[in-house]
């Protein structure tokens, strides 16, 4: 009977029934449900991560070393021998080349295949999905083919620029290439994620307001930038934070793909922090470092919420 | 509410998965039920050691045996290069019973005694009961085994000696007209920059910074006296930091300079020992300085291009240091000071190292540099070696140079400075006076910070 | 006309470059699987060689078999908990306040800011006391801090897309918050949720750090798999390139069959988010 009735009927047929049936735990559950319903993955999270957290940032204050026993407290000596230490500003350098290069590429080249996207014809469907590809390789993957493909004397990108009679550089062995080559190999995998999050955005612009702009007279490309691009803001905004979040944890790539070399030259700071901690196996100086990229990226998070805008 | 009480038990039902399986995956399990002649029989040991190298793969086909011999079963665990050192380190920090024996490196040994992490071997060395009489622990060369050996007691078992060699390819060599390798470092040099062509560059050594110095410490070994076994060519018993002192610093940071910038293939600044094996085996380089552990694959055809025309060298020692100029790089096997099983253990070990493991390792071509004294000089075993190999081993071994880092706990700190000396002094046009004086004052800022000078420890 | 006409030929010839982009660390890496070693480092490259097994024997003859069984289980296990943990949580911040939920916000922010390798040392050490380093439960437990926060922030998006007017009709009915989630509020963001699943399990199943420093012998994936020819000497690419292939080849053909819900999914969360 039931099946022929109206939904709502249904459900508060649904609802009479429940209410009689074990109540007093029920209301509870209820009163409280949205707690019962997030509390459970807040404990997980904070049951693993705490303690490395919290001890982390305690390593930062000692001399704990891998190899060497015993340990004891040194205050802010850690802190003093970063602020002393010739590397650290070139280092800082380096995480903040790589994390704003990376984003404001992305995100432009992503804009542009966004756009691209959005042309009707018959397989655009496909080509879209071809272009996920790229995000769903793993990591480890893209570092070794990239650092194959960058490689001097055998490696496809100098043997096609020898084809076309341009210059080959030397990918992974000029200092001032290092970082251009991780930019290079992190956009192949950066640029199809921006442009599928761009391409919805495009998506919710409402046609009328595009139609009502070409109708005042307005070029295309001004519609684009004064009408589009303002409507997706919050996407943009989303976007970009993401990327540039992202952008600060690059690690195993660039280990894999330059080791950080020449020397320092593509070295950012989290692949100093390994290098520091499980190389050199000096993990408090290591984890002293950890707090100062955690700064970092707060400090660099914070900038965006105040500059950039959000709304439209 | 039948939802919310199933996805309550789904919960449960997790959480009391997630313990069974964390029940589940502990390693040793202990069953003493041995008889006088298979004492240990039963027991589990786990043996961690590196993937990808032939010696290792080796001794892995040997465990059926030597189950079957001693009744005590093996956990081979075989870990990435980029793991090991870290789960080792670790697993021994955190005083981990999952682990038994273990392949590894002899540099880390004064830290590894310092933390307590290793168990001495020589009460089982000593005892006829736990160690056969064919065993011969002294035919395991003294040189090589000493870098085992800290404050008079034996931590490790050396299982093999690789040491640093010049792979060179006969015909570019004929092709330029010079008849034999070089003699010492400026010939080295000049042959270097003759047989660098438009075809291939001339000399090649890891010059990557994260290389923990495999790159230069096989070279500056000619131009840096070498002082003692346990600080050999860092530092002198007053811990004055040998490589530094002029005027060898500015002589060997003048050659590093000139050879890597000059005959060595661009980018050699973020080589690793990958890349160099690769222009070795491609034949895109004439000359490559390295350990002799990448012999199989150079000699192998199906992965290298040159494997009919390779022959290896050692360069001779300098007058500055005219004894201890071939830099010995030991594998040892060692003991985890928290096994439950030390007795188990202490049998495998003696099983991987003995002369009848390393022989037949060494006739497999599995294991080109044993450390036994015995099966280095037994015929068919030379016979066994790639020509010019053994006379090149004969010599690195009578020249040995087994410090490849300061027998210190504080030997691996003082790396960066090193390491960022190194690479400045390749990928820059800095004054090489001006590069070795930073990188002086870098290590001696740590000793500094590490409390030296101190007392020089008596062995 | 014409203009419109030569503005699409562009637009496509791009795309079509674009593609090729893409396409050649795919080639590579096919080529390079089915290459003797020797033929794979050759300068210039060469790009047909005699085509080998070896690649794949010397991969499967590692054990990576096991390792991909590993991954399969590794991703299942995170993939499934996260799910069941972050599903929910999303829900409770679509829906309004409740205590600790700033805290909770922030957090999830934090450890999303946070590089694992700051943390992996003492997470090491913590797992070890509790006897989980090497199983699956220890691996499960890390995967999860890292996919919850992305998850509950796209779940709670989607499920900000369900009307609340529906949801507060059942409510005047009687029916308990719980009931109105299951019925009415999973079923409407149930695309979404799939998508999230499908991201998830993706990034799952492309983990290598975690796994490298707290997984075992018997429990390493795939990812770290491959890296087991690096070695102390020299490496092997052609195995290397092998293991990839054997990576990337589920990932391609999940995409394939998912196509659509995988693009909704990593639209639909930006738009809300």
């Amino acid at each position: 009977m039931a099946t022929d009735a109206a939904p709502d009927v249904r459900v508060r047929n649904a609802g009479v029934r429940v209410r009689n049936a074990g109540a007093h735990v029920r209301a509870y559950i209820d009163r409280h449900f949205l707690i019962f319903f997030s509390w459970p993955a807040l404990i997980v999270m904070l049951a693993v991560t705490a303690v490395p957290f919290v001890a982390t940032i305690g390593m930062g204050f000692t001399n704990y070393n891998l190899v060497l026993p015993g340990w004891r407290f040194i205050g802010f000596a850690n802190f003093v021998e970063l602020w002393h230490d010739p590397q650290t500003l070139p280092i800082i350098f380096n995480t903040l080349y790589i994390v704003i290069g990376l984003t404001v590429l992305s995100t432009a080249l992503g804009l542009l295949l966004a756009v691209l996207m959005r042309t009707a014809f018959p397989g655009i469907r496909i080509v879209r999905s071809l272009y996920t590809l790229p995000i769903m390789t793993a990591g480890i993957v893209v570092a070794i083919t990239w650092r194959a493909m960058f490689n001097n004397q055998s490696g496809w990108i100098n043997y096609f620029l020898g084809l076309l009679h341009l210059p080959q550089p030397l990918w992974l062995g000029d200092p001032h290439l290092a970082i251009p080559v991780v930019i290079i190999a992190s956009l192949w995998t950066a640029v199809p994620f921006q442009a599928i999050l761009l391409f919805a955005g495009l998506l919710t612009v409402p046609r009328e307001l595009q139609q009502a702009a070409e109708v005042d007279g307005a070029s295309p490309f001004r519609v684009f930038w004064h009408v589009t691009l303002v409507h997706i803001r919050p996407v943009l905004f989303i976007v970009v934070l993401l990327r540039l979040i992202d952008g600060f944890r690059l690690f195993e790539q660039i280990q894999e793909l330059t080791t950080g070399g020449p020397g320092i030259a593509s070295t950012p700071l989290s692949l100093q922090i390994y290098n520091t901690g499980l190389l050199y196996q000096r993990l408090g100086y290591a984890a002293a470092m950890g707090v100062v990229l955690v700064l970092l990226v707060a400090l660099t998070v914070g900038i965006i919420f105040l500059v950039l805008p959000r709304r439209n | 509410m039948r939802v919310a009480r199933r996805k309550y038990a789904a919960v449960g039902a997790a959480v009391g998965l997630a313990l069974a399986l964390a029940a589940c995956s502990s390693s040793s399990s202990t069953t003493n039920s041995g008889n006088s002649s298979e004492p240990y029989a039963g027991t589990t040991i786990t043996y961690e050691t590196y993937t990808a190298t032939p010696e290792f793969t080796y001794y892995k086909s040997l465990m059926p045996q030597f189950t079957a011999k001693t009744g005590i079963k093996v956990n081979f665990v075989e870990l990435p290069v980029s793991s090991i050192d870290q789960t080792i380190q670790l697993q021994l920090k955190s005083k981990d019973t999952g682990l038994d024996v273990f392949s590894y490196g002899t540099e880390d040994l004064p830290g590894f005694v310092a933390a307590g992490d290793v168990a001495p071997l020589d009460s089982y060395l000593n005892s006829s009961a736990d160690t056969a009489a064919t065993y011969n622990f002294s035919d395991v060369a003294p040189a090589i085994e000493a870098s085992c050996q800290s404050g008079g007691k034996t931590y490790c078992v050396a299982s093999h000696a690789g040491g640093a060699l010049l792979y060179y390819n006969t015909a570019m060599f004929k092709a330029a007209g010079i008849t034999s390798p070089p003699q010492n470092p400026t010939q080295l040099l000049a042959d270097a920059k003759q047989l660098t062509t438009p075809a291939h560059a001339g000399f090649c050594v890891r010059g990557d910074k994260s290389q923990a110095l495999y790159d230069a410490f096989q070279m500056w070994n000619w131009f840096i006296p070498y002082n003692n076994p346990l600080t050999g060519t860092y530092f002198d018993k007053s811990w004055n930091f040998l490589i530094g002192q002029e005027p060898n610093a500015s002589a060997f940071g003048s050659f590093y300079r000139d050879i890597l910038q000059n005959a060595a293939p661009k980018g050699i600044a973020t080589y690793l020992v990958d890349n160099c094996l690769q222009d070795f085996q491609q034949g895109r380089v004439a000359m490559w300085q390295d350990d002799s552990g990448s012999i199989p694959l150079v000699i192998d055809p199906t992965q290298s291009k040159v494997a009919n025309t390779v022959a290896f060298w050692e360069v001779p020692c300098q007058a500055v240091n005219p004894d201890h100029c071939a830099l010995v790089q030991p594998f040892g096997v060692w003991m985890n000071n928290a096994s439950l099983h030390k007795g188990a253990a202490w049998q495998l070990i003696q099983f991987l190292t003995s002369p009848a493991t390393q022989k037949g390792a060494a006739l497999s071509k599995d294991l080109l540099t044993p450390s036994r004294t015995s099966v280095l000089t037994d015929p068919q075993v030379v016979a066994a070696l790639p020509p010019t190999f053994d006379e090149a081993l004969k010599y690195i071994l009578a020249h040995p140079d087994a410090a490849l880092l300061p027998g210190i706990p504080e030997g691996t700190e003082i790396i960066p400075p090193i390491a960022n000396g190194l690479s400045t002094l390749v990928t820059t046009q800095q004054s090489v006076a001006s590069v070795m004086a930073t990188m002086t004052s870098g290590v001696n800022s740590i000793m500094k910070q590490a409390g030296y000078p101190k007392p020089f420890p008596s062995s | 006309m014409r203009r419109r006409k030569g503005i699409l030929a562009l637009r496509i010839l791009l795309l079509i470059i674009g593609l090729v982009l893409i396409g050649i660390p795919f080639l590579w890496i096919v080529l390079t699987a089915f290459k003797e070693p020797v033929a794979a480092d050759a300068s210039p490259p060469i790009f047909i060689s005699p085509l080998t097994l070896s690649n794949f024997t010397a991969l499967f003859q590692d054990n990576y078999a096991q390792s991909l069984l590993n991954s399969l289980i590794i991703t299942g296990l995170a993939t499934g908990f996260t799910l069941i943990f972050g599903i929910p949580a999303g829900y409770a911040f679509a829906r309004g306040k409740f205590r600790g939920r700033g805290f909770f916000g922030a957090f999830l922010l934090f450890s999303r800011m946070v590089p694992p390798v700051i943390y992996i040392i003492p997470l090491f050490l913590f797992f070890h006391l509790l006897n989980l380093i090497g199983s699956f439960t220890g691996l499960t437990l890390a995967y999860l801090t890292g996919l919850l926060p992305f998850t509950v922030w796209m779940s709670a998006s989607y499920f900000q897309g369900v009307p609340l007017e529906l949801e507060e009709a059942a409510r005047v009915d009687g029916a308990s918050r719980l009931r109105i989630f299951v019925k009415i509020a999973l079923p409407l963001a149930l695309p979404g949720i799939v998508s999230v699943g499908l991201l998830i399990g993706i990034a799952a199943w492309g983990e290598y750090f975690i796994p490298l420093i707290l997984g075992g012998f018997s429990t390493y994936p795939a990812t770290v798999g491959i890296v087991d020819f690096v070695g102390i000497d020299g490496s092997s690419w052609g195995p290397m390139a092998a293991g990839a292939l054997c990576l990337i080849v589920p990932v391609f053909l999940a995409t394939l069959v998912a196509q659509r819900s995988l693009i909704d999914g990593l639209t639909s969360g930006a738009l809300k988010g």
